[in-house]
């Protein structure tokens, strides 16, 4: 008897979007970064396609790194005053992607100028080759005024920037639009409010297929499982045909982990839980694998060990193109 | 005890020491805004304590300097004197009569809920000596067939009446469910047997006199909305504060239908004893609250009312002060939230008797759908909020003359009110213009927030707002605005009516394309713009002569019940054979409700006349 064909054809792809723009490219790259063009869900190597590896980004921040948890400072830690070390070390620690993050322009941080904050974005794209994501302060005024400087400082350099949300997108897209960087649009676990976003975007002109979709996020133990449905749920809808939805993800999950206790607490604390210095960097990798199989490709993390974890396996799990 | 005096109205109340100045701003019968029934959540009933001591409980929310929240401040031992800055103060009750097409003087024709009949009786001798009671019955039974009954009350008079009138008395009479009712004998008057029908709104109230000629049709806001916007916050109220709360509610609504009847009579030149008949529309709750009765276990599981079908009752027994002897009917309700008005809209729109499946949708605050036709009558419940009445926005006012009800742009955004009156604010009509209006123009995206630096468009209190008419030409005091709240409110309403009518028909394995009809009722405007209710999404983008706007269906109902006895039978049987779909349970609604909270929903390919897909 024949083994009946259960293989699932979808109509929809998931967009591919190229971050970093190499010399010939009209940037300073030393290589550039695609992620998405799944034809299928995640891991399925029987019946779809899978063009892109997902990518690891390691977060550099403008704020440093003291209210980071200890596990992630321990190795950041000597680099964390000077940015242009810091975006030079990710190379070394096996990330694919830096993303800045300019925390240190929101007014509780110092509220850096808008110029001092694109003079940060030029020296870490003069400290490495990598292609750069750049994360504003979450402060919607402060992002406002501070991320146009930033796309102009990058200009040609094929960036991500983010975040445009619903209630301040004008700006970013206006400004990304204008210095050619990919946007990522971040709303909150919503499939609907993503494609509401993604509506406000085309509509002033951002071309959907530049956006990369933030959905939020929380660490494993932290309320993960309604980020994982969103994005799985997202995906489903994306290979059915819905161009709104057909955008790659990105989670932004380096400080998430620094949020629940099992990653954090000292060892004292509970015993049972193994040794810190292996339970951290795993529940960071493990939060970043899970997000991989509900659909994500691009992570920002914070440990240079738990993204070595992750990325080996990603090499393992990820079907062969 | 402490004395509270509110200002700007001036009005002094004696409360308890403790009492907070929210419960005394009701005492004071002073409307004031809240939208959580005094519970501390909402920040909306803000006060300014000019003078006296108040002990203040903690709150939650950041108020500016001076202000502090009537419901979280009691009052200690001292008088206070308390000042309501303009955004606590609730819309005022004022009563407003409108001429409409005036009905026949023949009016109202026979066969109606109360009658008068004038009776040639022949008087009793030794050869026909019936008693006098089953002597009148004898003459009404040739009068009309029928069985009658005549209670005690008018039994006991009954003799000396009938000689004082030399047996030719006129008998009102009344429709009950075993047949009529005498209500009253007495001398031939020859004057009419007046009516009023009343819709109770959770926001407004409306009433129309049924009375040979008369064209008066008077509103005015539901005077409960200061203890709360909608139903929920006013169950909650009668739940807190127990027999008392539901008391204070009956009163406050049969006041507010009092009021609208000296206005009715005043217009027309009637007196109260000229309304022998009432007959009341409205949701399931404003039915229970009218009547006195307890609504509480309406909002808990299992949600059940304490009745749908309800007896005629005397006007003394709710406070009516209509013809003492008289009579009012309620129309029957489907469920706890699917209420006699949508009742009255499927016996207005003669939806139960069509071929095709129609859909009714009433735009209340209490919205509901019903969707059927001679086959089948489902019905479900979408709570829109006051937001196209009128209620909880800056500028909104219900349709009244004054109103804006139509918003256009020729370049310049424009607009009209109802008479052509100076503009009081904005009405749903209105409302549904200038969403469609500023979304066109490019002034707020399709999420309704407004784009900073479009002409209109300002900061207020760090709100952005959209400037329709400024201060000078209005016939308010203030600017005729809308806010980014406002707009909020308006999606939300709209996305809650469209998801809840998606919904609904999905579970019929229906479309929208499918529905031969698609009414829209209320009683928020004069006339729908029907493209600017797809533009916005609150109507589904079929060919346009299937949309109808068909008004106050509610009112229009409680009008055919009382004029004819028959159709309050038939509203019966609506009632009775509608099938209620809950939503709230339903797992896909909420999803569809996100989903239509945008202009005009997300999947733009469901609103192909509106605007293509992005890319």
């Amino acid at each position: 008897m024949p083994v009946p064909d259960v293989k699932e054809k979808f109509s929809g792809v998931v967009h591919a979007v190229t971050i970093g723009a190499t010399s010939e490219q009209g940037g300073s790259r030393t290589r550039t970064v695609t992620i998405g063009g799944e034809t299928g869900l995640p891991m399925l190597s029987f019946e779809a396609e899978y063009p892109h590896r997902p990518a690891f980004a390691l977060e550099v921040n403008t704020a440093g790194a003291d209210d980071w948890h200890s596990q992630a400072r321990k190795h950041v830690g000597e680099v964390a005053a000077d940015l242009e070390k810091w975006a030079a070390r990710c190379e070394e620690w096996g990330a694919d992607l830096v993303c800045l993050h300019l925390d240190a322009a929101h007014p509780d941080l110092g509220g850096r100028s808008p110029e001092e904050c694109a003079d940060d974005v030029k020296r870490v794209l003069g400290a490495t080759g990598l292609p750069l994501i750049v994360w504003g302060a979450d402060v919607d005024e402060v992002d406002n005024n501070v991320l146009p400087k930033c796309t102009q400082a990058a200009a040609g350099e094929n960036c991500l920037f983010g975040t445009a949300k619903e209630a301040n997108y004008r700006t970013l897209a206006a400004s990304c639009l204008a210095d050619s960087h990919k946007i990522i649009a971040e709303a909150p676990s919503d499939i609907n409010l993503s494609k509401q976003l993604h509506i406000l975007l085309g509509d002033v002109g951002v071309n959907v297929q530049n956006i990369v979709m933030h959905p939020t996020c929380g660490a494993l133990g932290f309320g993960m499982v309604y980020i994982y449905t969103t994005i799985e749920r997202g995906r489903i809808a994306a290979l059915g045909g819905d161009v709104l939805m057909q955008q790659p993800v990105v989670v932004n999950m380096g400080k998430e982990i620094g949020r629940v206790k099992e990653a954090t607490s000292p060892d004292e604390d509970a015993p049972q839980w193994g040794k810190l210095d292996v339970r951290a960097p795993l529940w960071e990798a493990a939060t970043a694998v899970g997000y991989m199989e509900a659909g994500a490709e691009l992570f920002i993390m914070r440990n240079p060990e738990a993204l070595q974890q992750a990325k080996t396996a990603v090499e393992a799990l990820w079907p062969k193109a | 005890m402490p004395r509270v005096t509110f200002h700007p109205a001036g009005v002094t109340v004696e409360v308890e020491s403790g009492a907070s100045l929210l419960d005394a701003a009701r005492q004071a019968q002073i409307p004031i805004r809240n939208d959580c029934g005094g519970q501390g959540v909402c920040g909306r009933c803000l006060i300014e304590v000019k003078r006296g001591e108040v002990t203040r409980l903690k709150s939650r929310h950041r108020l500016g300097p001076g202000r502090d929240l009537a419901c979280r401040t009691l009052a200690a031992e001292a008088d206070i004197e308390v000042f309501l800055p303009r955004e606590s103060r609730e819309l005022e009750v004022e009563v407003t009569v409108r001429r409409v097409e005036p009905f026949p003087p023949d009016y109202p024709p026979p066969g109606g809920m109360v009658e008068r009949a004038q009776i040639e009786a022949a008087p009793p001798s030794l050869d026909d000596n019936v008693a006098d009671g089953q002597r009148l019955l004898r003459h009404l039974r040739e009068w009309r067939p029928g069985e009658y009954h005549i209670p005690l009350r008018v039994l006991s008079d009954l003799p000396v009446r009938l000689r004082e009138v030399d047996w030719r008395p006129e008998v009102a009479l009344s429709v009950e469910p075993w047949g009529h009712r005498v209500l009253h004998v007495g001398p031939q008057t020859g004057r009419p047997c007046c009516m009023m029908a009343v819709d109770i709104g959770t926001t407004a109230i409306k009433a129309r006199l049924l009375a040979p000629e008369s064209g008066w049709v008077a509103s005015c806001y539901n005077s409960q909305v200061m203890f709360g916007p909608d139903v929920i916050s006013r169950i909650i109220h009668c739940q807190r504060n127990e027999g008392g709360a539901c008391r204070e509610l009956q009163e406050s609504v049969v006041a507010d239908i009092n009021l609208l009847l000296d206005a009715l009579l005043e217009a027309s030149g009637l007196r109260p004893e000229d309304i022998w008949g009432v007959v009341v529309s409205g949701n399931t709750t404003m039915i229970h609250l009218f009547l006195g009765l307890c609504p509480v276990w309406i909002r808990r599981e299992p949600y059940v009312g304490c009745a749908y079908h309800l007896p005629p009752i005397r006007p003394k027994d709710v406070g009516v002060q209509t013809n003492p002897a008289g009579r009012i009917f309620c129309l029957p309700s489907v469920s706890s939230f699917v209420g006699a008005d949508i009742t009255g809209g499927v016996l207005a729109t003669g939806l139960a008797e069509r071929q095709k499946p129609a859909a009714l949708i009433d735009l209340g605050t209490n919205g509901e759908i019903a969707i059927g036709c001679r086959e089948f009558l489902v019905c479900c419940s979408a709570s829109a909020g006051p937001a196209f009445e009128g209620g909880g926005s800056a500028s909104g006012t219900r349709a009244r003359d004054g109103a804006i009800d139509s918003v256009w742009s020729d370049g310049a955004v424009q607009w009209k009110t109802i008479g052509d009156a100076a503009p009081l604010g904005i009405c749903g009509t209105g409302y549904i213009d200038l969403l469609a209006t500023l979304l066109r123009e490019g002034m707020m995206d399709k999420t309704g927030r407004f784009v900073e630096g479009a002409p209109g468009v300002r900061r207020e209190d760090g709100e952005l707002q959209y400037l329709l008419v400024p201060a000078d030409r209005a016939a308010v005091d203030r600017d005729i605005v809308l806010t980014q709240a406002d707009v909020e409110n308006l999606v939300r309403a709209k996305g809650a009516i469209y998801a809840a009518g998606s919904v609904l028909l999905q579970s019929l394995g229906m479309e929208w394309g499918d529905l031969a009809n698609i009414m829209l009722a209320g009683g928020f405007g004069e006339s729908l713009d029907k493209d600017n209710a797809v533009t916005i999404g609150l109507l589904p983008d079929v060919p346009r002569p299937r949309i109808e706007f068909v008004g106050n269906t509610s009112l229009q109902g409680a009008v055919m019940v009382a004029e004819n006895a028959q159709n309050y039978w038939k509203a019966r049987d609506i009632a009775a054979k509608m099938t209620y779909f809950e939503l709230s349970t339903h797992p896909d609604f909420m999803d569809q409700f996100v989903s239509a909270c945008f202009l005009p929903h997300t999947d733009a390919e469901k609103f192909p006349s509106v605007a293509g897909p992005a890319q």
